[in-house]
């Protein structure tokens, strides 16, 4: 496995959504635990990025896309989120 | 097999009796039956030619060019060449359109699941306010 893969991971958010803040820290803390600096986290208002929003597929908040690609379309659990990560860090 | 008189096709379509007979003056309608007593009679094949007719002029197709399309609608193996380049490229246009129409609904659901999660308002009104600035 390559250690300097970058993985980029976008939270779609949007102003008033309740769960997004806990997907947010969710991811946060699991990155803590990877401790893995070449993962990158972006926290995106849909508002603010409609067009990008909707042509990755996003239809509610909170989502979750990973290098690109829609993987969590409301907040997922640790395990699952973990296991996202190094699967696209496996690539 | 059903026989339609003008004030059915009203009800059913919202066409007037005159633009029925405009339709049939330019040629969009061929054949249209009459009565003994001259009264037009419309038969299911023409309720479909006009439910045509709607759909193309919803995509602001000419009536000179639904003239073409019904041609090739009639009979598409003996279409010409002028009529089967016609169709194609409103083929690309409803194509493109399809994608415009899809993008939005997308972007509409989007808006509209914010909407209902939100508690601060509804963010489709920040939407379109912002794709208006851009």
């Amino acid at each position: 496995m390559p250690d300097n893969t970058i993985v980029i991971i976008e939270i779609f958010s949007a102003p008033g959504c309740n769960k997004c803040g806990k997907a947010f820290q969710l991811v946060q803390t699991v990155l803590k635990e990877l401790g893995d600096e070449s993962i990158n986290l972006r926290r995106i208002n849909v508002v603010d990025e409609l067009d990008y929003a909707v042509a990755l597929g996003i239809r509610a908040t909170p989502s979750i896309v990973i290098n690109g690609v829609l993987v969590f379309t409301t907040t997922p659990d640790t395990e699952a989120l973990c296991k996202a990560i190094l699967t696209q860090q496996n690539r | 097999m059903n026989d339609y008189h003008i004030g059915d096709i009203g009800k059913q379509l919202g066409l007037t009796a005159d633009t029925l007979r405009y339709y049939e003056k330019i040629g969009l309608l061929k054949n249209i039956s009459r009565t003994a007593s001259g009264i037009r009679v419309y038969s299911d094949k023409d309720i479909s030619c006009l439910k045509f007719i709607q759909r193309a002029q919803k995509m602001n197709f000419t009536l000179a060019e639904i003239k073409g399309l019904l041609q090739m609608r009639e009979d598409p193996q003996h279409a010409r060449t002028e009529v089967r380049e016609l169709s194609h490229r409103k083929l690309v246009e409803i194509e493109t359109h399809l994608q415009d129409l899809t993008t939005l609904r997308n972007e509409l659901t989007l808006l509209v699941n914010l909407c209902t999660g939100s508690g601060e308002g509804c963010p489709i009104i920040e939407g379109i306010e912002k794709s208006q600035d851009t």
